[in-house]
């Protein structure tokens, strides 16, 4: 039996190293894209472009400029004259919020019952953006205005700290400064590791039917699970290799810690690549072609993004697709990556994703056994 | 047999030297060729006409958080009847659920490493006896921070609840108008006035979707390599730059067919607002669909299996779409490597593209530099690969 399935083996992998530009993609591309989409996106703050109108023109007005200027969310970007101009620029997207002093602004401090009117425009139609934009400009206006109540009402401010009846004190673990890339990194990497473990996997299977080998297979003395277990192998160790490469550019180039034991990563990595590889099997039990594959995969890996939980939170979707969830292995696999990476947690605290994941590595398994034989009959 | 007879026709015409009609009727019949190729097989037919509808559907779903739940676990060390009505007050909406009633800081860890909570809220010994007494209680808010984002909006919910409490507690301030900032913020949400998430991800999303064609012309430019049906058309009078444009006429038509779903779902499944005008989108996604479809072309002439080319096309396309296009995080102004790794991409434009037609509702003067850079990324990717394919005819 071992014999059989070494032969498979060595087969694949001849066929593997032959193809030298798919071997070079394989092995080295991700690792250079992670480190290229690393630096691109780990910076921490956004930059928008703002423009400002400044129909003041005093130093309170300056003052206004300056603190917005001086957040990290925005840049100053254009002085405009007038109001019409904003929204040609908001067309156009070159700034992403404008701010309008109103002319008065200075006098109308200086009368305390007066409130100044200041305008913020926001372009909503890129959602984060907008938000950052929105809670930034807001952020340092109120805060100016802050100011200038303390300075109105200092006695009374004196005995502030005491008007303060409860004081909320955070503190965030594991990433004191929430550095973007620590949520980003094992993002990017988890989803790199799936797309090459289906890619190489399922396509490597209907590319074997497509080009009528498979039947050649099935004729030798080959059993099922012998084929599965033999066709497993090769994309198992080329998505384990492309997983080490990828880990040690987040820990080397982008900082990361370990905090868990790397054994423990290791194992939960295969089963993942397993139970992955299985979904593999039933993409290429339904693919007649290639081009089939490819376009499953992709939506695969689409879903996977999104069940990763890297813009939403799972436990934030509709029931449905939280049901759905369940059946992607990366839903358990990204949480346990995190856990043991950075969290430094063990065996104990991730026992419950594990077991899902084991779970649904055996549940797919079967099916695609199931399916295999179907195809073959 | 078709193209055996042309051959015998015009043995005496070599390649370059056939009229401009014939070399037409080459590309259409290329083009016919490979239309046989997607509608013969259910599957295929299905995967390039719906799939981008069908995964747009999907994929809006799970990219909205209108809704978002945090859940807290509390570590209450003063059980006394105001640290009661603080979580109570916390929790009163549902946007911040009480997940866990913690004993010690060993349960408390146990939660945040294991992912059954998002913070913890310890509320120390004496908390009531300190306010009562008019000194300023300290509740301590333990964060995971391995989800940067979720970890800030969940700090801004706390807080914002935590001053509301504070507030029923102190006495009203005997001077109001004091207390009252003296600078009001009107602020206005342009195009999408509620920052509604999916008026936002829909159209961004088609953009990702709309990249499937890219995989389908690759994966049927290096299956005739691969099945060696390439070399039975470099025998017929078929050139290379017809052989290519035929495939890119093809896809790209089925390209624009497949958009009209998505617009459909998009407006009146999703009822994202339309705002522009509905022939400049399709004609700019003609524009994107030659962009991206001439570099997957690119791509695959260098390439000789499928397997390769999606490889590479899911490394150089997919997954940069996803993170770097501005999709979800705003592209970094001030980062060179993200302006130039957003900019080669294709889907950085189409998503720009598609926001502002659907929901600014601007025309080309406010779209003309992503439209010309799509055009001439089209066009530079073509004559490459056309000039890099005639050369291995030759």
């Amino acid at each position: 039996m071992w014999r059989r399935i070494a032969n498979v083996i060595v087969k694949d992998f001849q066929q593997f190293l032959r193809d030298k530009v798919l071997l070079v993609f394989v092995v080295v591309g991700p690792t250079a894209q992670l480190l290229m989409m690393g630096q691109a996106t780990a910076s921490e703050t956004q930059h928008l472009a703002t423009a400002i109108v400044d129909q003041d023109r005093t130093s309170d007005s300056r003052a206004l400029i300056v603190a917005l200027d001086n957040l990290e969310t925005l840049d100053v970007t254009h002085y405009l004259d007038s109001a019409e101009q904003i929204d040609n620029l908001l067309d156009r997207g070159e700034v992403s919020v404008a701010v309008v002093i109103p002319s008065g602004f200075a006098a109308t401090l200086a009368s305390p019952p007066d409130r100044a009117t200041v305008q913020v425009l926001v372009d909503g139609s890129s959602l984060l953006a907008g938000y950052a934009a929105l809670g930034a400009a807001q952020g340092a206006i109120a805060s100016v205005g802050g100011e200038v109540t303390l300075e109105r009402t200092q006695p009374a401010i004196m005995s502030s700290p005491a008007a303060r009846p409860l004081e909320l004190l955070p503190t965030a673990r594991f990433n004191p400064e929430l550095s973007h890339s620590y949520y980003l990194l094992p993002s990017q990497l988890s989803l790199i590791v799936l797309i090459v473990t289906l890619l190489v996997s399922s396509v490597g299977i209907v590319r074997e039917r497509e080009t009528g080998t498979l039947e050649q297979l099935m004729v030798t003395p080959l059993r099922r699970i012998e084929l599965i277990v033999a066709k497993a192998t090769l994309p198992t160790l080329v998505a384990l290799v492309d997983f080490l490469a990828m880990l040690a550019i987040t820990v080397w180039a982008f900082g990361l810690p370990i905090r868990g034991s790397l054994a423990l990563l290791l194992f939960v990595t295969l089963v993942f690549i397993v139970a992955q590889q299985t979904w593999g099997l039933v993409i290429s039990a339904v693919s007649a072609t290639q081009q089939q594959a490819v376009m499953l995969i992709f939506m695969m890996g689409i879903l996977s993004v999104a069940f990763s939980g890297y813009l939403v939170a799972v436990e934030n979707m509709p029931v449905v697709m939280q049901w759905a969830s369940a059946f992607f292995p990366i839903r358990y696999y990204l949480s346990m990556l995190r856990a043991i990476m950075l969290k430094g947690a063990s065996f104990v605290h991730i026992r419950t994703q594990l077991s899902a994941l084991v779970l649904l590595g055996a549940a797919s398994m079967v099916v695609s056994v199931r399916n295999f034989q179907k195809r073959l009959d | 047999m078709r193209y055996g007879s042309r051959v015998g026709k015009r043995a005496n015409l070599r390649r370059w030297e056939t009229p401009k009609g014939g070399r037409l009727h080459r590309t259409t019949s290329i083009a016919a060729k490979e239309l046989r190729h997607v509608v013969r097989d259910g599957r295929t037919l299905f995967m390039v006409f719906i799939s981008p509808a069908f995964t747009l559907i999907m994929l809006s779903y799970l990219f909205t958080w209108d809704v978002q739940h945090f859940n807290l676990g509390v570590l209450d060390r003063d059980k006394s009847s105001l640290s009661r009505q603080y979580i109570a007050a916390l929790t009163e909406d549902g946007t911040v659920r009480l997940c866990e009633d913690i004993a010690d800081d060993e349960t408390a860890d146990q939660l945040l490493l294991s992912d059954r909570v998002q913070g913890v809220l310890v509320i120390s010994p004496g908390l009531m006896d300190q306010v009562n007494r008019g000194e300023s209680g300290a509740i301590q808010l333990i964060l995971d921070g391995t989800a940067p984002g979720s970890a800030s909006q969940m700090l801004a919910e706390v807080q914002g609840r935590t001053e509301q409490f504070a507030a029923t507690l102190s006495a009203p301030p005997e001077d109001t108008q004091a207390t009252v900032s003296p600078i009001e913020i009107r602020t206005r949400v342009r195009y999408n006035a509620n920052l509604t998430a999916l008026h936002s991800m829909v159209p961004g999303l088609i953009a990702v979707v709309m990249c499937m064609p890219a995989f389908s012309i690759a994966t049927a430019l290096t299956r005739e390599k691969e099945l060696g049906t390439l070399e039975g058309l470099y025998a017929t009078p078929v050139g290379g730059a017809e052989l290519l444009l035929g495939k890119l006429v093809l896809y790209l038509s089925c390209g624009l067919v497949s958009v009209l779903p998505v617009v459909v779902v998009a407006t009146v499944w999703f009822g994202v607002p339309f705002r522009g005008s509905l022939v400049l989108f399709i004609v700019l996604t003609a524009d994107f669909l030659l962009g991206v479809l001439c570099l997957s072309l690119l791509l695959a002439s260098f390439l000789s299996t499928q397997q390769a080319a999606t490889v590479v096309l899911f490394l150089v396309l997919f997954i940069p779409s996803m993170f770097l296009s501005g999709l979800i995080d705003p592209v970094d102004r001030t980062s060179l490597t993200a302006q130039v790794q957003a900019n080669f991409l294709p889907t950085t434009h189409y998503v720009t593209i598609s926001r502002a037609i659907f929901l600014k509702g601007v025309g080309l003067t406010a779209l003309w530099p992503s439209a010309l850079s799509l055009a001439a990324m089209g066009i530079l990717y073509l004559g490459l690969t056309i000039k890099l394919f005639k050369k291995r005819l030759g």
